[in-house]
């Protein structure tokens, strides 16, 4: 999965740039391997555009560096530009255009060649923009100018692709088609790097790299996100009948101040280090106790909650170590 | 699969004909925006060339006379007429206070006070003055009542020149009888001194003393009629009768050949001098008052309707306007859309975005040009010049005010702000163009603004083209072109900077 440090398509160190007021990114690093899908994942202002515009050319930053397809973004040369595919948080379209005709348009950018009427057809099908391609954007929904966005981006088969927010306004089952797609990019080799304020779309990236505050927080892969924002595997213990106060205090001393969360009266989600040794032990302290136990299981807590998990963590805020049960 | 991209040229020839289609659709796509650039401003114009009248309505005109016997209210109907159809006489009035109450309620335009007593003026060596009073405060309108003034005041001089001719002509009548007889005496004594008879001689000397006698006596005023006569038609002689009494004596010389001589002088003379009188008298004494007339003639056959003429420079400041407009709006839309963000990670270059953008809006504002040439047609005016020519003019003029629209684009942070800018522009363009003004009639420093409008060099180009039937001055179409290259570079630079430059 990781290429040699000096094939990777985007590299920074300590990249810098700072807008005043606490606002901006600061002192990124970054390396990203080729053929993976790399997701910015940070709520509004956490600095996730100013990342891609740095890495993009789009701007200059105020100390560190940036290299992207091995060259420096100020200077990017023609070819490299034509490896790389942007679609900026906000759907640029020429509002006089049709659908059809701004993506046209993007393809002569690229100096794709005049007959491509059925390289746009056959992209207008996968966005799903069939009926609606000659609709001048006024007329198009958010949705729509979006999937035409990432239409365009993708027109010229960039290898480096950079997408800010491509499934916001997208709804479920086109965003899902969205990132099958992403992964069929990243398959063929295309490396991707996707902001989204979708926590949830963190599970669909090889590495997530989660921003606050102008500051990669972390960056992981999702399941090493989840075992960073828990201190390790989640598993959730289902009780025939409520425990005992008594119970639950052995429970909880057995998990020795790991992340534990009653979630019902019945039901308990903690953390372990390892699922299959763990579930033992549980099984072993129930009989011990004479507790009847419906059912022990790993469980897979959604992204929106590892993500407010670990933003707590990072902030100290919250409790939870690096110990992990057994 | 997407389709393998092109590579140098072959990329940027696509990519400049992307920018082409792109601006062409847009325009198509904004019907409202090319009528409200082109229709609009055509239509106020040509709703001002239709209505517009180059000379002034006539001034209502209030005639003040100091004293109703006066010699000249008798003449006012004629005094009237020496304002020629410049002034519609309302009425006369003595009554200098009423004359003036009216003048500023707005009733009449104008007040022409005569002078009370004007051969009194006269006698005491000075000027009589006419008074022209106007409550005018439009500097054209004021320049016009001055000149009105000065050629109405003329007219009246001629006229009162030309009766007192006229009343010369009458006594030249009275006295053109007995310098008959004086000359045909003088024939006489001719005859009678070839003929060597001097006692016949002797006899027709003493008839032409006495009729000398009586043509002097019956017209006391002939001589000094006769003095400016003879020197009006070239003569020194300024006393005509001495100068005859002293030629009269030579005849009387005892000397055959001398008195012959002096007699022959003497008819000569006389025949000349009868010639001159019945000359001055038959002459129109207008044409003496005024020997000199004018006549202006123009090199072309150009009409003199205001229409025709303005239509030139309209063509020029309708193309500058859409072209500049249409150029200033481009970059600052792309920009405010974000798409220049988008271009900017792209492979796209500065000279095929600005080629793309030049050939689009230009194909547009040469499609509108051919358009307004054509209602120019149909409305009756001519290209006298080449044609071709013409279509370089427009030519160049579309790419200098493409060039300094892409400019003012650089230089706007909102649409809204290169909207304004373009209006500026037109703004300009009227004051400053020699559109409405003639440029000479602008102070050196202040042309220097002209020749920063493009128009400036059209309007001049135009000029020359449709009513002069030349080419244009060198100058002028080498300054444009030169112009529209450097226009060209600085949004050459304003574009790399747009889409091809990295945020700081």
């Amino acid at each position: 999965m990781h290429a040699s440090p000096s094939a990777r398509p985007v590299t920074t160190s300590s990249l810098t740039k700072d807008y005043g007021g606490g606002a901006g990114v600061f002192d990124l690093d970054l390396d990203i391997d080729t053929g993976s899908i790399v997701g910015f994942i940070g709520p509004s202002g956490s600095g996730k555009t100013t990342a891609v515009r740095l890495m993009t050319g789009v701007m200059a930053p105020d100390s560190g560096t940036v290299e992207v397809l091995g060259e420096t973004p100020a200077k990017f040369s023609r070819a490299t530009r034509a490896r790389i595919g942007y679609m900026p948080q906000k759907s640029v379209l020429y509002p006089d255009l049709t659908l059809r005709e701004n993506l046209n348009f993007a393809a002569s950018l690229f100096g794709m060649p005049y007959r491509r009427k059925k390289t746009i057809d056959r992209l207008i099908d996968f966005v799903q923009l069939e009926g609606a391609s000659d609709r001048l954007p006024r007329e198009a929904s958010g949705g729509e100018k979006r999937r035409i966005m990432l239409a365009s981006t993708l027109i010229h088969g960039p290898e480096l692709i950079f997408l800010d927010e491509p499934t916001a306004g997208i709804d479920p089952v086109l965003r899902r088609r969205f990132w099958d797609r992403f992964a069929e990019l990243a398959a063929d080799q295309k490396t991707l790097l996707v902001t989204t304020q979708y926590v949830g779309e963190a599970a669909y990236c090889d590495y997530v790299a989660v921003l606050a505050n102008g500051r990669i927080l972390t960056f992981d892969t999702p399941e090493g996100l989840r075992r960073s924002a828990y201190g390790g595997e989640m598993i959730e213990v289902v009780f025939s009948t409520s425990p005992g106060s008594d119970d639950v205090i052995s429970l909880e001393k057995l998990a020795e101040g790991r992340f534990l969360d009653w979630v019902s009266t019945a039901t308990v989600r903690l953390a372990v280090k390892d699922p299959e040794s763990a579930f033992v032990i549980i099984a072993n302290w129930a009989q011990e106790r004479g507790i009847e136990l419906d059912k022990t299981e790993t469980y897979v807590p959604p992204f929106d909650d590892v993500f407010v998990a670990l933003v707590s963590k990072l902030d100290g805020s919250s409790g939870g170590d690096d110990a992990v049960a057994d | 699969m997407p389709l393998p991209t092109e590579h140098g040229l072959k990329a940027r020839l696509i990519r400049g004909t992307g920018f082409f289609r792109k601006e062409i659709f847009s325009v198509y796509r904004q019907p409202r925006l090319l009528l409200t650039l082109v229709i609009g401003p055509f239509l106020i114009l040509l709703i001002f060339g239709l209505g517009y009248r180059d000379t002034p309505p006539p001034f209502r005109t209030l005639l003040v006379l100091g004293n109703e016997d006066a010699e000249l209210a008798a003449d006012r109907e004629d005094l009237g007429g020496a304002f020629g159809d410049s002034i519609v006489l309302e009425g006369t009035t003595t009554d200098a206070a009423v004359a003036r109450d009216r003048l500023g309620d707005g009733d009449v335009d104008l007040l022409i006070i005569a002078p009370d007593d004007p051969l009194r003026s006269l006698d005491a060596g000075e000027r009589a003055d006419f008074q022209v009073i106007h409550g005018e405060v439009d500097p054209i309108l004021r320049s016009s009542i001055d000149l009105l003034a000065r050629l109405s005041v003329d007219e009246i001089n001629r006229r009162v020149l030309a009766g007192v001719v006229t009343t010369a002509q009458e006594e030249a009548e009275e006295v053109d009888e007995p310098l008959i007889a004086v000359r045909e005496s003088s024939s006489q004594l001719v005859s009678s001194l070839e003929a060597g008879n001097r006692s016949e001689a002797q006899s027709e000397i003493a008839s032409l003393r006495q009729e000398l006698a009586v043509a002097e006596s019956q017209t006391e005023s002939a001589d000094s009629l006769y003095s400016s006569v003879a020197r009006a038609l070239g003569t020194t002689d300024e006393q005509v009768f001495t100068h005859l009494r002293e030629t009269l004596e030579t005849a009387e010389s005892e000397d055959s050949d001398a008195a012959l001589e002096g007699a022959r002088e003497l008819e000569a003379t006389l025949e000349q001098l009868e010639a001159q009188v019945t000359r001055a008298r038959d002459l129109d004494p207008d044409l003496l008052v005024s020997p000199f007339g004018v006549r202006v003639m123009q090199l072309n056959d150009v009409p003199r309707a205001p229409g025709i003429f303005y239509s030139p420079g309209t063509l020029a400041l309708l193309v500058q306007h859409l072209a500049l407009t249409f150029a200033a709006l481009s970059l600052v839309r792309e920009r405010e859309l974000g798409l220049t963000e988008v271009f900017r990670v792209s492979p796209l270059g500065t000279t095929e975005t600005l080629a793309g953008k030049y050939l689009g809006f230009g194909a547009i504002a040469l499609v509108v040009s051919a358009a307004l040439t054509g209602a120019m047609l149909l409305f009756g005016v001519r290209i006298r010049g080449s044609m071709l020519m013409y279509v370089l003019v427009v030519l160049l003029l579309i790419v200098a005010s493409l060039g300094l629209g892409f400019l003012l684009s650089g230089a706007s942070k909102t649409d809204s702000q290169a909207v304004q800018y373009s209006m500026i522009a037109l703004l300009l363009s009227i004051f400053f163009t020699g559109f409405v003004l003639p440029l000479d009639q602008l102070a050196a420093p202040v042309q220097a603004v002209s020749y920063l409008i493009p128009a400036t060099y059209g309007i001049r180009a135009f000029h020359d083209i449709f009513f002069r039937g030349a080419s244009p001055d060198p100058l002028v179409l080498g300054g444009l072109a030169l112009y529209a290259v450097a226009l060209a570079a600085g949004a050459w630079w304003v574009v790399k900077r747009e889409v091809a430059s990295v945020k700081t």
